[in-house]
């Protein structure tokens, strides 16, 4: 065997270990680079391109850039909402959806010069062999959402992509993405860095929408699947709030193989899809950022129900606004589901235990006690443990407050059912002290126990307050 | 069996030492002619006093200061010379016994760089993590000293797989020196080298230590890795230095050159004081000498251990297994059982476990509260583990090198310390406890590599292409070098595939995976088993890598962690875990595997004529030059070279191994009786590598007074012994290398005949195929293949030395495995091999 068939043996062998061949992990990322399609002649003509992709060429210090612009009219409906609406940058709301997030500059309450940004990469691992060969720029312009693309025509384009793009930001004050803390600013970053040149948004303030997102409407599922982590995708999330349906979508593992296709034969033609990807993902940013800073600024009255608002809530008082957050469990409270209401009154009962409204919390408490039992058993589960922990948290209400032992003494019981592990001797110690507690009250108390007594009280105390 | 329990700590450890080895020595018995001697060798290592020499010119006024505040008023002298190299821009290799003051040899010229030029960076590779760990403490308390009257600021951090990803960008931006392993700079640094500009555009050290462990597969990584790791620093302009230290081997600066392409200086005399040692080799006595059978070497070792532990020793026991590790422990803890509630005193320690528990133990040997561990190899190379009394290897590590480590880890700059070396009955065990000057007059082992092997290659070739964009007319690794592939084909190749493009001038990465995950470093897969213990709820209990997955933890396999056992309940081979339950049994279990090669190529053959090919001619010429021919080593014993084996014909190429574990044995403890087996049905492992194999004639076979069973019996005894000889002559670990006797395989032969079996195998020439056991070779088909006629006479010396009668574990194998003519069948095909030889 010669050299060349040795290695195409190896190279098409995949894995070079021994040992039962192994499919991708996941299953769908396998190599999408398909032999010359044919039907397209020539190599890359930049000036070609941009007329087939309806873009145009601009000039760089460090050479050509092919840019493609496009235009969303305000009154345009994205779904069920408007695309002049989606227009926000007030920084208040921002700042309940992520504390974080840095104020402007100059202490204005807004900010100037947002950009979204979404970025399509040859490969999702990151490192210097990632490029970002579409860079998606978006923001509003008089009511309209402008959109303006740089597509990278071939490797040794990119510098002047990225001084095209370092152009364009310069000026703006703060940039939107998905994920992008994770995984587009990073990228960017390296971009940047390999070819030794400062990346210019370097100290500008950053809102990731993806965590927000994720607080938000992570217990709302796409139906069926992994809840957590497709219930949060942008595309889901588009769907679920806005009822925008992507007809002839590209899928996400397909676009670096078109566009390693598009480097190999100049054929502009499969970027076409992937173009109109990155736009509506632009799109569907700004909306659902939208509809976080509306929710944020109208409060539980906004919300579609109870779980939004309970997810509210938790974001308000994540931000410090204690007030807004106990409205949004109050309102939360009033929802069907029973894990919702479980977990609002939870919230609710700890607010006012620190508030030291006891008779408020105890009530609290005993709701959750009465909630009955949802149907799956990821919720059961945390339900129930709600429940333990409410027949606690009243047992020692009853028991320290109320002076009432023997409903002290039930709730022990109650909760001791439920326990199980170091909870359960907790729960046990607790009921023999009640039941300490219950004899000395019929008998005399003999001198030297109080200490006993004020020491477990002591103990009590510091669960309370924990 | 009485338990009992560890008497008080006295101190007076020199005494006790003496108290014991004398008890063991006296029972050397009367070296009368044709007696069995336990105790085959007393070496005593005598004491070494220091020798100094000045700081060389242009070091640094405040680390001599800090330095002499610790205590170093002058260097060793290898310090001194290793410091000086540096210092003119020399790369060096220092060879280095343990606590010898190696790490100052790299520390004192770095951290003299960076105090002269504060812009200075350093990366420094360990083969583990937790030797990184190690030196974290080390670096960080002399870079705190000899800093703490400037405002320099020496940024020391180690970047690997537990770093949290938030300190990482402030250790790319701080550090000065970064210390990490292979895997980490293959996988983590050189992929996402643009985020590391600051380092790679100062880099000017790297420190390779413990070199000696970058030998086959991980070395010819290694190389690789470095290849990549000068191509970006040359991105960069940089050009660092390297400074390598390595244990004792035989070729140290080959393999420096080897490993990063440039010439080095080898510092080879070491100046450090060293305390007195005393080395022993037992051999177990013999307990049937029919059979050949001796005292297992296990419960020897026990014997051996408790001895010095009865004295209040703290020693080390090193085992060739993770289940002989299991098993010793086991055998300890049941003869001593510690005051109830103590923590145990006696542990097990071996790749698998936990980071925690691997923690706590090392921990508990430095306080002095763990008397005595027994590991696996995972504690050979230099984790800090404190100045043990005595260590104890159960079985030949395999290589010289190993077991001098591993003699290392007892003793320290000024106490007593012995080693002992318990023999099990394998061929080269009892080779070299019989032949004590081998192992204490002979050269170690070169440490041998093949960056260009193909698998490899390949691999670091499509990450390098991630990283950089190779050019038109670029070369990776040392341009001209011998066994140089052509970048460029393969870079063609990957292009057909679709890995990269050529555009411009440049073959740009045009594939959406990173490539560096895909490689491991270690072994030949980065798959691993996990085991889980589902006694009560489930729990993860440690790892097994793929390739030994399936002999240790088939179905019914019995699993021992620190002493307990477990049985395999399932193994979910595609999710690859394993469940467990704990079990209480006398028994453990041994994997019975199948092994089938198909020759591909044959690269170079020798027929049974006088006459050599020219190819075969000219590489026994180059071998003259060779540092390794030197005496005494065995290949000195090519005494013409050219010499033809008639009859016999030898040859070596490529070959395709497939290898399936098709059942096991269960074996009872302490006994090791065999009280039963099973058969088992699991995936193949296939792979293509290179092989020497030895063809016999079947006219030899035909010339055979017995009977085709025997004859067949009689290959299967040869390959055993030949193998081992081969380990010996190679010095290579056992592992390294792999052995099939044409369609069958030695257990195959008896036990589970007839599982895709050839029936008639012997019907053609019968061949031993010795091969590397790793995907594409590591490069000892060849060497063995030179070697053919000395393999062939040390392997007739081994069986004709060998006491037995008909067979035993050190020599053709054990009777019951191989049948009663193999020794004499074996004994009379070497004859007729090597008739020739003789004229």
């Amino acid at each position: 065997m010669d050299l060349s068939s040795r290695l195409r043996a190896i190279v098409k062998g995949g894995s070079p270990r021994p040992g039962p061949a192994q499919g991708p992990p996941g299953g769908l990322r396998e190599l999408t680079y398909e032999p010359d399609s044919g039907g397209y002649e020539g190599t890359l003509d930049i000036v070609r391109a941009a007329a087939m992709l309806g873009g145009r060429v601009v000039d760089t210090s460090a050479g050509p850039c092919l840019v493609i612009d496009r235009r969303y009219e305000a009154d345009r409906f994205h779904g069920t909402v408007r695309v002049g609406d989606c227009d926000v940058e007030d920084c208040t709301a921002l700042r309940v959806l992520d504390p974080s997030l840095a104020v402007p500059a100059g202490g204005s309450r807004t900010f100037q010069r947002t950009v979204f940004i979404d970025l399509e990469t040859t490969g999702l691992s990151g490192g210097a062999g990632t490029l970002a060969f579409l860079v998606g720029c978006g923001y509003f312009d008089l009511g309209a959402f402008q959109v303006r693309q740089f597509l990278l025509t071939s490797h040794a384009a990119e510098r002047a992509l990225l001084t095209a793009v370092a152009e364009f930001f310069d000026g703006v004050d703060l940039i939107v993405t998905y994920n992008g803390k994770t995984f587009d600013v990073p990228v960017m970053e390296t971009r940047w860095m390999f070819h030794r040149l400062r990346m210019p948004l370097g100290e500008v303030p950053h809102f990731d929408m993806l965590h927000p997102a994720r607080r938000l409407w992570k217990s709302r599922a796409g139906a069926g699947g992994d809840v957590e982590e497709a219930g949060c995708r942008l595309s889901t999330l588009e769907q679920t709030l806005f009822g925008v349906t992507r007809v002839g979508d590209v899928p996400g593992f397909e676009i670096p193989g078109r566009f390693f296709s598009f480097v190999r034969s100049g054929d502009p033609r499969p970027l076409e899809p992937v173009l109109e990807h990155n736009r509506l993902d632009l799109v569907s940013l700004a909306a659902v950022m939208a509809r976080g800073v509306q929710l944020a600024r109208r409060g539980p009255s906004s919300c579609r129900d109870g779980a939004e608002a309970l997810a509210l809530g938790r974001l308000y008082e994540r931000a410090g606004d204690v007030t807004g957050a106990e409205g949004c469990y109050t309102c939360a409270v009033g929802a069907p589901a029973p894990e919702v209401r479980g977990e609002a009154l939870y919230r609710l009962g700890l607010r006012h235990r620190r508030e030291r409204r006891f008779a408020e919390a105890a009530s609290a408490w005993r709701e959750i006690i009465e909630l009955t039992e949802p149907r799956t058993i990821r919720r059961l589960v945390r339900l129930a443990d709600l429940r333990q922990f409410a027949a606690e948290a009243l047992a020692i209400h009853h028991e320290h407050r109320q002076r009432d032992l023997d409903g002290a003494r039930e709730l022990a019981l109650f909760a001791l059912q439920e326990a199980a592990g170091a909870r359960a001797d907790g729960m046990r110690h607790r009921l023999a002290r009640i039941d300490r507690k219950i004899s000395e009250k019929l008998e005399p108390k003999l001198p030297g126990k109080g200490q006993h007594g004020s020491r477990a009280k002591k103990t009590d105390a510091q669960l309370f307050w924990s | 069996m009485a338990h009992e329990t560890l008497p008080v700590v006295t101190g007076e450890k020199d005494r006790s030492l003496q108290e014991v080895l004398t008890r063991l020595t006296a029972s050397r018995g009367p070296m009368a002619a044709g007696a069995d001697p336990i105790v085959t060798a007393a070496h005593r290592l005598p004491p070494m006093v220091a020798s100094f020499a000045p700081y060389p010119e242009g070091t640094d006024e405040r680390l001599r200061t800090a330095l002499a505040a610790r205590g170093v008023e002058q260097l060793y002298t290898h310090q001194a010379e290793a410091f000086g190299h540096v210092l003119d821009g020399r790369n060096v290799v220092t060879i280095t016994p343990t606590a010898s003051g190696k790490t100052l040899c790299y520390n004192a010229p770095v951290l003299n760089a960076i105090l002269k030029d504060p812009s200075t960076r350093a990366l420094y590779l360990f083969p583990t993590k937790a030797l990184a760990e190690d030196q974290l403490a080390e670096l960080h308390g002399l870079s705190e000293l000899v800093t703490r009257d400037t405002d320099v600021e020496i940024g020391v951090f180690t970047y690997d797989g537990d770093t949290p990803s938030d300190a990482r960008r402030a250790i790319r931006g701080k550090a000065h020196v970064v210390l990490s392993n292979p895997d980490m700079v293959h996988s983590g640094i050189l992929p996402h080298h643009p985020r590391w500009a600051k380092l790679f555009e100062n880099l000017r050290f790297v420190i390779i230590d413990e070199l000696h462990a970058y030998r086959g597969v991980f070395g010819s990584h290694l190389a690789n890795i470095l290849r990549r790791l000068q191509r970006i620093c040359r991105h960069y302009g940089s050009d660092p230095v390297f400074i390598c230290s390595s244990a004792t081997i035989a070729n140290p600066r080959e393999l420096a050159e080897g490993l990063t392409g440039r010439p080095f200086e080898l510092v080879e005399r070491n100046g450090a004081p060293r305390g007195e040692k005393f080395f022993l080799f037992v051999n177990p006595p013999v307990v049937n000498a029919q059979l050949g059978i001796r005292r297992s070497y296990l419960a020897e070792a026990r014997r051996v251990a408790l001895e010095f532990l009865r004295q209040n020793l703290q020693l080390i026991l090193f085992a060739q297994s993770r289940l002989a590790v299991e098993i010793l422990t086991t055998y300890l803890k049941d003869a001593f059982h510690g005051p109830p509630g103590a923590a145990d005193v006696i542990r097990g320690y071996r790749g698998g476990y936990l980071p925690n528990r691997r923690r706590e133990i090392e921990r508990g040997l430095r306080d002095g509260l763990v008397r005595a561990v027994v590991s696996t190899n995972a504690l050979e190379l230099g984790i800090d583990i404190g100045a043990l009394d005595v260590s104890i290897m159960a079985g030949y590590p395999g290589t010289i090198a190993a077991t001098w480590q591993r003699a290392g880890r007892a003793g320290r700059r000024t106490t007593r310390s012995a080693a002992v070396l318990v023999a099990s009955s394998a061929p080269i065990d009892q080779f070299i406890v019989r032949n004590p000057s081998y192992f204490f007059d002979a050269s170690p082992e070169h440490a041998l590599i093949n960056p260009d092997n193909l698998h490899i290659l390949l691999d670091h070739v499509k990450c390098a292409a991630f990283e950089l964009p190779f050019t038109n007319d670029e070369h990776f690794g040392v341009e001209g070098r011998t066994d140089e592939v052509d970048l460029q084909a393969i870079l063609a190749v990957l292009a057909e595939e679709g890995f990269v493009h050529q555009a411009d001038g440049r073959w740009n990465w045009t594939n959406e995976s990173y490539p560096a995950d895909a490689v491991s470093l270690r072994s030949v897969s980065s798959d691993n088993f996990i085991v889980v213990d589902c006694t009560s709820g489930e729990r993860v209990i440690g790892e097994t890598d793929f390739t030994s997955g399936p002999s240790t933890l088939h179905e019914k396999a019995i699993y021992i962690l620190e002493g307990q056992l477990f049985q395999v309940e399932r193994l979910d081979f595609d999710g690859r875990k394993a469940y467990l339950r704990a079990v209480d049994c006398d028994y453990y279990t041994d994997a019975i595997t199948y092994t089938k090669v198909t020759i591909l190529d044959t690269f170079d053959f020798t027929a049974s004529s006088s006459q050599l090919p020219a190819s075969s001619d000219k590489s026994d010429d180059e071998r003259g030059d060779r540092p390794e021919s030197r005496a005494p080593s065995p290949e000195s014993l090519i005494a013409n070279p050219q010499s033809p084996v008639a009859g016999a014909i030898r040859s070596h190429g490529e070959v395709h191994v497939v290898s399936r574990v098709v059942g096991f044995k269960k074996i009872k403890f302490y006994t090791n009786e065999n009280i039963g087996s099973g058969e088992l049905d699991l995936p193949e492992q296939q792979m293509h590598t290179s092989s020497y194999w030895l063809t016999v004639p079947a006219a030899v076979m035909a010339s055979l007074p017995y009977a085709g069973d025997d004859r067949r019996d009689g290959v299967v005894g040869l390959a055993f012994a030949m193998k081992n000889i081969a380990q010996l002559l190679l010095m290579c670990d056992g592992h390294d290398i792999g052995l099939s006797v044409d369609g069958g395989t030695l257990e195959r032969s008896k036990r589970t005949g007839g599982i895709g079996g050839v029936p008639d195998a012997l019907a053609t020439d019968p061949n031993v195929f010795i091969y590397d056991n790793y995907p594409g070779g590591i490069g000892f088909s060849r060497p063995l293949f030179e070697m053919h006629s000395v393999l062939l006479a040390r392997t007739r010396d081994l069986i004709a030395g060998c006491p037995c009668e008909s067979g035993c574990p050190s020599c053709v194998g054990p009777e019951g495995n191989t049948g009663p003519y193999a020794k004499q069948v074996a004994s009379r095909i070497l004859e007729q091999l090597l008739v020739g030889q003789a004229s």
